[in-house]
């Protein structure tokens, strides 16, 4: 296919969602079913659109160097300069062409029945189709400016659809927390975009990123401020804020564990497809300013610091939780913690692989927790209506969701996991579907993606160490452990939900989900098991020799992005074995510990949580580290008071003073116009209003007066202006 | 017919011709705005099919009147001799006056037309005045030779000049609605019949700035430091009071003709940067302008019945509810004229500003970039109402869809969005008017 084609069919790409988004709001929004179908159709045709891109740019060698690229056309062009907006494929982007629809449209196709009996049915789609359509833009974006466009409408579909029960309190403010969170990093990015407008001319991605003299000479200028970087490394880090707000990165992390007030497949949308992922895209996007910089340099070394402590962070609050949804939120965190770290190091294609396998197994797993949700509260309602419950039953059928609507807010917690347990037998697919989801997260050796994902950045890692990089060193301490704790916290997982016996009557009564919901299951569990096979090290023992040359594909395609820079060469790795050793150990450690706590003797229903036995630990990081209260009283509170005392001091006191001062003043002059009018106007106007009363009755009753005013004082004006002119033309 | 004028104009593109004894020209820069009347008129006709209907003021007569103001607008784009901006301005506004009369026997538009007709005379006669004077001066009423005798010093620069050229620019100021000779505007808007006004609001306002460049851009134009610091000074009292008297109106009508008060000040602020930036950004806004400001009128005559006609902005509480289509035109109208990306109000506001500054107006731009933050208050507002609060009570009927408005609808929507997201081609053809047109300063 040729390239002028590829580049059209780029353009396509998001445009059948956003469509989709503009039909549902305008004309089908009364209409449920086709309502759904038009948002499901629109994704799948542009992930349709998006795979023949994808396969077509696989085959072409140097997409790295040379690109696909869509007509740009010029917008605002202006006497000194063009700006282009243009679309475009490199390698990076193409990978991402292959994710983000497949995802988007299976989550899309869940929602038809997770959604089903909301009545806000219409409008979820509509949001939801812009969210896909806006992350889609961002891909194919050629430039920053209109990736920031759609960044920020990601932003407002994530605040959208995160408080979509907006009648629910907890659920509008943890709309507000994402969107004034991300708020503090989109700041950041706008400020780095900026600075790379004023130092280079262009935010064109690949007259920047892709021309290694504009890169050394940014790499050779000072930050202003004189921060002792360059102005790479600024531009990097300013971006990197917005990476850190978008993809809930330490210290900017809080809000995404309250994102999953919104339906469950939202918590998809933003956990594995969309939001998350925009952030670490931007930052593999700028890469090269990272690299510029050499290894370990200051920007390295901030990103691989905060992606650690997120690592380690997330890791060890998720083991501490009870909500289902909430110890995925902070495994989230802790995966994503990873990615940044393994950026921070320099290990460019081990963070776009774990990226991707992550983006599959967490909206597996996302899904997969909604689907045990809307399981158990079946089960839930069915005892309730055998038992005669007191809920209302019409009410509980408005809202199918109990426990993500206002109205219907029983006691009962269908999230909560210790509600759970022995769903095994109940829901079959769900429980086999999860725990493959669940082993490519703790990764489970050779055959889950997230292994293979997760053992590439440890390598890269232990790589770093062995050749003295103190980033390295550190990353590779901390992500080991991490990936310990997190093996423990899946096991726990899955051994709370569905092993051993019911521990409610609901999670006794509960019935297996729809077909529209279990089928994308299935082939994100496909896709979790399989997905690591493409990028099998080539010298890895036995494995890399079965695959031969398909061996270590994702990096080669992946590698091809980079600009060959002086500054930094990767040189051919070997195998080593102590990564692969530690990654065996830290897994399977992991997963056996949780096995040996709540695998072989699983929960009896009263029984207390063993890991409460931590005691003020667990208290510590069931409470997430006391984050929350920390900026409550660090920003929050003293933000509200500096609010509250200017509105007392410079509002009501000086503002309103002055303005109480105008009044007068304006009710002065008024008084002395009154004069004026009595004087000279209306006497003038007396005169004229003879006349207009001459005309008729007709004219007498057209507000006597007002024109005649008008007259007078257009008089006035035209004499003030013309001796004005005669006064200038001296 | 004004289709066909349409189809003409590509025809006559590239042209450079004189006539009528060199006092009409046939240039980019007029047929250009040749386009912007006939685009304008088509919509109001295509608007007015149902509108006179549902009002019961069939009258046959309103066509005919159209066209001839029209017509008169036309003449004004291709005038470059004092008396035909004179004619021309007569020629658009009398059947004007009348047809803001059309709604009789209601009392408010009889009011409105009479008002217009008073003020109207006083401005004309100030014109007049100005171009007697200017005449005086320099014994010519033809644009290029005022132009040509001033630099080369064949007259003097005396009081005469100046008392002229002041006057001209208040007989303008007037049809503009420019501050402080605006007064008039608010209540002929608000009476005359919902069509006319918006065939007021944009193509007599795009009239009186093709003679405002026309006169002080290029007769004038060895004047300009004269001129340059006044109109800069009208600009901005008529952006301070077309935004901050809009702030407290509760009638969208009423509303709308502060805001086009408003709108003139910003192009006054491009008559002001003197500059071919200026131009273009003049001629780029007229366009901008034209599209939004029709496709708020546009959706305003779908709320009005011949049960009454209540503009108040009460009345649009909830609309989103009771019709999305125009209720979301109504909103993209809005955002528009606040400026607010991707909608050619951004691109229009954002080349004016530019050529402020380039002529170092700062200040002015400072001031148009603060009133549009003021401005943003009760076009918001409108939207809010709109979107976000419920319907009243009883609210009015709707006047049922029909293809005349549809059509005129979504030409405006078009209009709007198209040079908003996409505004290269139309900056060409600006471009291209403004080759012709020949700006001499700077």
């Amino acid at each position: 296919m040729s390239r002028e084609l590829l580049g059209t069919l780029t353009w396509l790409a998001p445009l059948p969602p956003l469509l989709s988004f503009a039909v549902i709001v305008l004309f089908t929004n009364r209409y449920r079913q086709i309502s759904s179908a038009i948002a499901v159709v629109a994704m799948l045709t542009s992930c349709v659109l998006s795979f023949v891109v994808f396969f077509n740019a696989v085959g072409i060698g140097n997409l790295g160097e040379d690109p696909i690229r869509g007509i740009a056309y010029s917008f605002i062009p202006t006497a000194g300069s063009t700006f282009n907006i243009g679309v475009a494929v490199d390698p990076l982007g193409a990978t991402f062409m292959f994710m983000v629809p497949l995802a988007c449209s299976l989550i899309f196709i869940y929602s038809t029945s997770y959604m089903a009996s909301d009545p806000l049915y219409t409008r979820f789609f509509a949001f939801l189709s812009l969210f896909g359509g806006a992350m889609m833009g961002l891909v194919v974006s050629d430039n920053l400016l209109s990736l920031f466009v759609f960044w920020e409408l990601m932003g407002f579909c994530s605040y959208a659809l995160i408080g979509f029960f907006y009648r629910k309190p907890s659920a509008y403010k943890a709309a507000v927390k994402a969107f004034m969170t991300t708020r503090v990093g989109d700041m950041l990015l706008l400020l780095g975009i900026v600075y790379l407008y004023t130092q280079t001319g262009t935010l064109n991605f690949f007259d920047v990123l892709h021309n290694a003299k504009v890169l050394e000479t940014l790499a050779a200028t000072p930050a202003v401020l004189g921060l002792g970087i360059s102005a790479a490394g600024l531009i990097a880090i300013l971006i990197f804020g917005g990476t850190v707000g978008k993809s809930a990165q330490f210290p900017l992390h809080v809000w995404l564990p309250d994102a999953m007030e919104g339906p469950t497949p939202v918590s998809a949308m933003i956990h594995a497809a969309t939001m998350v992922s925009a952030g670490i895209f931007l930052l593999l996007r700028f890469f090269p300013l990272l690299q510029v910089g050499g290894p370990d340099n200051t920007a390295f070394m901030v990103v691989g610091l905060i992606g650690a402590i997120t690592a380690l962070l997330g890791a060890t609050i998720a083991v501490a939780q009870y909500d289902i949804k909430r110890v995925l939120a902070f495994s989230t965190i802790s995966q994503l913690g990873f990615m940044v770290a393994a950026i921070g190091i320099g290990a460019y294609g081990a963070a776009v692989f774990h990226l991707l396998s992550h983006a599959f197994f967490k909206a597996l797993l996302f899904m997969g927790s909604g689907s045990v949700i809307h399981g158990v509260e079946h089960g839930h309602e069915h005892v309730a209506h055998a038992h005669g419950d007191e809920h209302g039953n019409a009410e509980e059928l408005d809202h199918d969701h109990g426990a993500e609507t206002a109205s219907a807010a029983p006691a009962f917690d269908p999230q909560d996991m210790r509600n759970m347990g022995g769903l095994r037998k109940r829901m079959p697919i769900t429980f086999y579907t999860f725990l493959a989801g669940g082993l490519a997260l703790a990764g489970f050796p050779f055959i889950t993606a997230g292994f293979w994902s997760k053992d590439e950045i440890l390598a890269d890692a232990f790589h770093g160490l062995s050749t003295g990089s103190l980033i390295s060193t550190i990353v590779f301490i901390v992500l080991a452990f991490s990936a310990l704790l997190t093996a423990f916290y899946t096991a726990r997982q899955i051994s709370m939900t569905f092993l051993g016996e019911a521990r409610t009557e609901a999670a006794a009564n509960a019935t297996e989900s729809a077909p529209a919901m279990t089928f994308p299951l299935i082939v994100l569990a496909v896709f979790a098991i399989f997905f690591g096979f493409v990028n099998v090290p080539k010298d890895f023992p036995v494995l890399g020799a079965l695959f031969g040359p398909a061996a270590g594909w994702l990096k080669s395609f992946i590698s091809t992005q980079l600009v060959e820079l002086q500054a930094f060469k990767e040189e051919a790795q070997v195998f080593n074995a102590i990564p692969l050793l530690t990654s065996l150990v830290v897994a399977l450690g992991g997963l056996g510990l949780g096995w040996l706590v709540y695998g072989q003797k699983p929960l009896k229903a009263g029984q207390t949580d063993p890991v409460e036995k931590l005691g003020g630990l667990f208290t510590f990081l069931h409470n997430r580290w006391y984050f929350d209260e920390l900026y409550r009283v660090i920003f929050i509170k003293p933000l509200q008071a500096i609010a509250d005392n200017y509105s007392r001091v410079i509002d009501k006191g000086v503002i309103d003073w002055a303005l109480e001062g105008l009044y007068k003043l304006g009710v002065g002059i008024a008084g002395a116009l009154k004069e004026f009018d009595r004087v000279i106007i209306t006497g003038g106007s007396d005169l004229i209003g003879n006349t207009v009363r001459s005309i008729g009755r007709e004219g007498r009753e057209l507000q006597s007066g007002q024109v005649q005013n008008y007259l007078l004082s257009a008089l006035i004006a035209a004499v003030v202006l013309m001796v004005f002119f005669l006064v200038l033309a001296q | 017919m004004l289709v066909v004028v349409l189809g003409s104009l590509p025809l006559l593109a590239g042209q450079n011709l004189v006539g009528f004894a060199n006092m009409t020209a046939l240039d980019g820069y007029a047929l250009f705005l040749d386009g912007l009347f006939a685009i304008v008129a088509i919509v109001i006709v295509l608007l007015t099919l149902r509108y006179n209907q549902d009002r019961g003021i069939m009258r046959g007569e309103f066509y005919p009147l159209l066209m001839f103001s029209a017509g008169g607008m036309m003449l004004m784009g291709h005038a470059v001799n004092l008396l035909i901006v004179f004619v021309a301005i007569e020629l658009l506004s009398i059947p004007l006056y009348i047809l803001c009369g059309l709604a009789r026997p209601r009392v408010d538009s009889e009011e409105s037309a009479m008002k217009y007709f008073l003020l109207g005379a006083f401005a004309s006669g100030f014109l007049v005045y100005g171009i007697a004077l200017i005449y005086g001066a320099t014994g010519t009423t033809q644009l290029s030779e005022i132009a040509r005798k001033i630099s080369a010093k064949e007259v003097p620069e005396t009081l005469l000049l100046y008392a002229g050229a002041a006057l001209v620019l208040v007989g303008l100021s007037f049809k503009v609605g420019a501050a402080p000779f605006h007064m008039w505007t608010p209540d002929v808007y608000e009476g005359a019949p919902t069509t006319v006004t918006a065939f007021m609001a944009t193509a007599t306002k795009a009239a009186g700035f093709a003679a405002l460049l026309r006169v002080f851009l290029f007769g004038l134009a060895p004047l300009a430091s004269t001129w340059q610091p006044i109109i800069a000074g009208l600009a901005a009292l008529t952006m301070i009071v077309g935004n901050l008297v809009a702030l407290s109106q509760t009638n969208l009508k009423r509303m709308l003709a502060y805001s086009s008060i408003a709108h003139a000040g910003y192009l006054l602020m491009g008559v002001a940067s003197g500059n071919a930036a200026g131009t273009t950004g003049v001629l780029f806004y007229l366009v901008s302008y034209a599209f939004t400001t029709l496709a708020a009128f546009a959706a305003m005559t779908s709320l009005n019945t011949a049960a009454g006609e209540d503009q108040s902005i009460e009345a649009y509480a909830g609309l989103f509810r009771r019709n999305p289509l125009v209720a979301l035109v109504l909103g993209l109208a809005m955002l528009s004229l606040t400026g607010v990306p991707p909608t050619a109000g951004f691109v229009g506001k954002y080349f004016l500003f530019q050529a402020a500054i380039e002529s170092n107006l700062v200040w002015l731009a400072i001031i148009g970039v603060l009133t549009s933050v003021v401005s943003a208050y009760f076009y918001l507002r409108i939207i809010v109402t709109m979107f976000m609060r419920e319907p009243v009570a009883e609210p009015q009927p709707l006047s049922t869809a029909n293809l005349g408005r549809s059509v005129a609808l979504a030409i405006t929507v078009i209009g709007t969005l198209v040079f908003g997201i996409l505004p290269a081609p139309l900056l060409q053809l600006v471009n291209t008017a403004v080759t012709a047109f020949g700006v001499t300063m700077h």
